[in-house]
């Protein structure tokens, strides 16, 4: 078997920047778009200062969470370790670079030029209108690799089956070749040199390996913490940053789905206890199909949305696709035919649609605060709460509910105090856990908020609404407003104002002269 | 090669046609002849048996010029066997020959020829300062003494900071002590030439790379004037001021800061639109500051002020 891998030699990377460009003409990438880049990383409090430099970029793992995730497989792996992604089949949805820890995918909507407007003759040669509108990243130099072995020649010895950064390094810190094979060059340098990758607990086995000193050298002790205090790194670019692929569109799926599922849910338990609740069955469906027509204004291919459906395997997406189409098919039938079976098989849709939806945040490895497992039921509770809250104002305000308002007062005050252990849980796991500073910052300042507005006003509300009947119908409104309004807005944050992605981190900082390697740095975590 | 990839952009020419018109239309056509057949082009156009030179007294075309080169050069490499000219290089992309790895370095040249170290003790030095001084005194000139003692064999320590500081205080009239800082530049790997001040790809690389753009200050001095991470400030000097943002770093001497580069000067596309602070304006230009090579350092006191925070 063949594995390509890549190594960078942290003692010996400069920072020159060649692979970078190297790399933006080899494969004619839009301005600002560097599938291989080299951090400019400094570490220390002065006077004691390191300054490293490290060359990113896909990683090319072994268990590739963008190939996980993809819902179109247009993301793939070859036998040979190669990710590669088929831009025919790509739908643009970004699932890939917020599932990527390495900030290593990008999408272009639109063609960009070095001087502006004006597209130069060069780069209307090699425009490749295929990229625009879809994920892409850095394929190793597939093309290059696959000419080579065609020709019998050695990817990562001869130039001409290697990579391009590998080629232009000016200091020899980067190579390339065949991890299987034990005499390879690579495989030699991995036996020579104390070594590590980066994220390599998050379990996606990375093709790329950074080496920090000789084997026979001296380390930093183990309990060396790692740097990552505000103020002791020189950080941009390196730490945490807040994800744009998924904007409030998105956020907006979650937003709908969650509510859209949540009421139906009750709207079918209303149905179960004969009272009608055609119309909030409708509004229920309305609420998704609103949500997934903001996320499909989002994506960048729209019209192959169909390639949403061509990973069930893995895909979360492809699931909630499924599932939301299941949910649609049922709940009109349901609504059609006024069957309660039918309402009861849609509430189950609905809510394999909202598990879904949580899994699909849970699965975005890149996004410290979406992959911890505790927001999948803090997904599905606040989904509920939110349909609660709705199915609360709508007992209210629509009378063939009225016989369901207490039921549902109550059921909203569990759900909501539900939902706020969960939500404490999940930010507890995340301050415990390790996150980025910045998450956490947001969350924290949103805590408060959402306590007082996601709990303990609508409990207050609708404790008063019980003691004065005079008033409580106007409570009760109030209090399902509430908790609602308070699901939306946590979910608006989560998905653009705390989504900062894993940033960069190396595990070990490289030997300097005849000294010992350094400790661990992190910028921008905060970490127990 | 001369074999571009695209036709000129716009009114972008050769650099050799530009250069062909400017030594036109100034009346150095013959001067600008003569320096690129002594190699001003690289390669020397004649040779123990060849001669490709230019004719002195006329303009030549591009081609003309890199087809003589190459002409030159085909000889050069080939001890005359070959004269290829700009056309095999179109094809072939390059010639090379034979240079063993020792000839790299200096040392066999050193001792090939006989020559001695010289350092630390530079009396060679010395001698020229005496012989410079003499020449200068005779013809009545002095104002160039101070930097005639630099001709030292075995140099002296010098209170440079000394120096800069009484030298600033003395022809601004100012107490040195309200600039606390010293402005430093360094060159950057990524505009390791002029020409690629022009490249929109280079400074998108060199965005990767900490302090191009802004002022590298010192964290915790920042601090202390109250001054974050790409903040607005003002750099003053006794001579001029300039604004950029502040770029904290912890490996930066907390009484220094550091502008990379100087693009302030640049009306070319791209480098002109730069708006990165430089350093140009707010160094004087003083004799007592010159050295003994007619340059100096750059180097000079400043203050710095927050304007706004980012």
């Amino acid at each position: 078997m063949t594995r390509w891998v890549m190594l960078a030699d942290l003692e010996r990377c400069v920072g020159c920047q060649t692979c970078t460009a190297a790399c933006r003409h080899a494969n004619a990438t839009s301005p600002a778009v560097q599938w291989r880049k080299v951090l400019d990383i400094e570490s220390g409090t002065y006077p004691d200062v390191t300054r490293s430099f490290a060359p990113v970029g896909c990683q090319h793992c072994d268990e590739p969470p963008c190939m996980e995730v993809c819902p179109s497989t247009a993301t793939r792996q070859r036998p040979d370790g190669i990710v590669t992604i088929d831009y025919e089949l790509c739908i643009g949805c970004a699932y890939c670079v917020v599932a990527c820890p390495y900030q290593a995918r990008f999408k272009v909507d639109a063609p960009g030029f070095a001087y502006g407007a004006v597209q130069l003759r060069s780069e209307s040669a090699r425009e490749d209108p295929h990229r625009l509108g879809v994920a892409q990243k850095c394929t190793f130099c597939v093309d290059r690799v696959d000419y080579g072995i065609g020709l019998g020649i050695t990817p990562g010895v001869d130039p001409r089956a290697t990579p391009a950064c590998v080629n232009s390094c000016i200091a020899d810190a980067l190579h390339f070749g065949d991890l299987d094979d034990p005499d390879s060059n690579v495989s030699k340098l991995l036996r020579e040199h104390r070594h590590f990758r980066m994220h390599d607990g998050l379990g996606t086995g990375p093709g790329f390996y950074y080496l920090y000193g000789r084997a026979d050298g001296a380390v930093a002790p183990p309990q060396a913490a790692p740097i990552s205090a505000p103020g002791s790194t020189r950080a941009k670019g390196v730490e945490p940053w807040l994800q744009s692929s998924w904007d409030w569109r998105a956020a907006a799926n979650f937003m709908g789905g969650g509510a859209g599922a949540g009421l139906f849910l009750l709207a079918a338990l209303a149905g179960l206890a004969g009272i009608p609740s055609d119309p909030l069955a409708l509004v229920a469906l309305t609420l998704v199909a609103a949500g997934l027509l903001c996320v499909w204004l989002e994506i960048g291919r729209p019209w192959r949305f169909l390639n949403v459906l061509l990973h069930p395997q893995q895909s979360w997406m492809t699931r909630e696709s499924i599932a939301g189409l299941a949910f649609f098919a049922l709940g009109l039938a349901a609504v059609w035919s006024g069957s309660r079976t039918m309402f009861a098989a849609t509430a189950l849709a609905g809510l394999g649609f909202l598990y879904c939806q949580a899994r699909i945040l849970a699965a975005a490895k890149g996004i410290p605060a979406w992959r911890d497992p505790r927001i999948v039921p803090l997904i599905m509770t606040t989904g509920l709460c939110e349909g609660a809250g709705l199915f609360l104002a709508a007992a209210v305000m629509v009378s063939p509910l009225e016989p369901m308002r207490t039921a549902a007062a109550a059921g909203l005050a569990v759900l909501a105090a539900v939902r706020g252990v969960v939500w404490r849980a999940y930010l507890d796991s995340l301050e415990s856990g390790g996150a980025p500073i910045r998450t956490l910052e947001v969350l924290r300042a949103f805590h408060l908020w959402f306590l007082l507005f996601g709990l303990l006003v609508p409990i207050v509300l609708i404790a008063a609404a019980f003691m004065t009947p005079g008033a409580g119908a106007a409570l009760c409104v109030a209090a399902g407003s509430c908790a609602f309004a308070a699901g939306w807005a946590l979910k608006l944050v989560l998905i653009t104002r705390a989504a900062y992605n894993q940033g960069f981190a190396l595990a070990h900082l490289p030997v300097r002269g005849s000294g010992a390697a350094g400790p661990s740095v992190k910028p921008g975590w905060a970490m127990q | 090669m001369r074999d571009p990839a695209v036709p000129p952009q716009g009114e972008a020419r050769d650099f050799t046609w530009i250069a062909t018109e400017l030594a036109k239309r100034t009346g150095l056509i013959e001067q600008y002849n003569q320096a690129i057949n002594r190699g001003a082009a690289g390669v020397r156009l004649f040779g123990a048996n060849y001669d490709f030179s230019l004719d002195p007294a006329k303009a030549h075309g591009v081609e003309t010029v890199w087809n003589a080169v190459c002409r030159a050069a085909s000889a050069e490499l080939t001890d005359s066997v070959e004269s290829d000219g700009l056309e095999y290089y179109r094809g072939h992309g390059f010639r090379v020959k034979s240079f063993p790895r020792l000839h790299w370095y200096l040392y066999p040249k050193l001792v090939s020829a006989g020559l001695r170290f010289e350092q630390p003790y530079q009396e060679r030095l010395f001698r020229i300062g005496k012989e410079l001084g003499r020449r200068l005194h005779e013809h009545g000139i002095d104002w160039w003494d101070r930097q005639l003692e630099e001709y030292e064999a075995l140099p002296h320590w010098r209170d440079l900071a000394a120096l800069w500081e009484g030298a600033l205080a003395r022809h601004f009239h100012v107490a040195i002590e309200d600039y606390p800082f010293w402005l430093i530049t360094a060159r950057s790997m990524q505009y390791a030439w002029g020409g690629n001040a022009g490249i929109p790809l280079i400074r998108e690389l060199s965005e990767n790379v900490a302090g191009h753009g802004g002022i590298v200050m010192n964290a915790a001095a920042a601090a202390r004037l109250g001054i974050s991470d790409g903040d607005l400030v003002e750099v003053r000097s006794p001579l001029n001021h300039t604004r950029g943002r502040a770029v904290l770093c912890q490996g930066i001497r907390p009484d220094t800061l550091l502008m990379i580069g100087q693009f302030d000067h640049w009306a070319t596309p791209v480098a002109k639109d730069f708006d990165a602070p430089s350093m140009n304006a707010l160094m004087p230009m003083l004799l007592e500051l010159t050295d003994a090579t007619g340059s100096s350092a750059d180097l000079v006191k400043v203050n710095v002020t927050p304007l706004r925070t980012s």
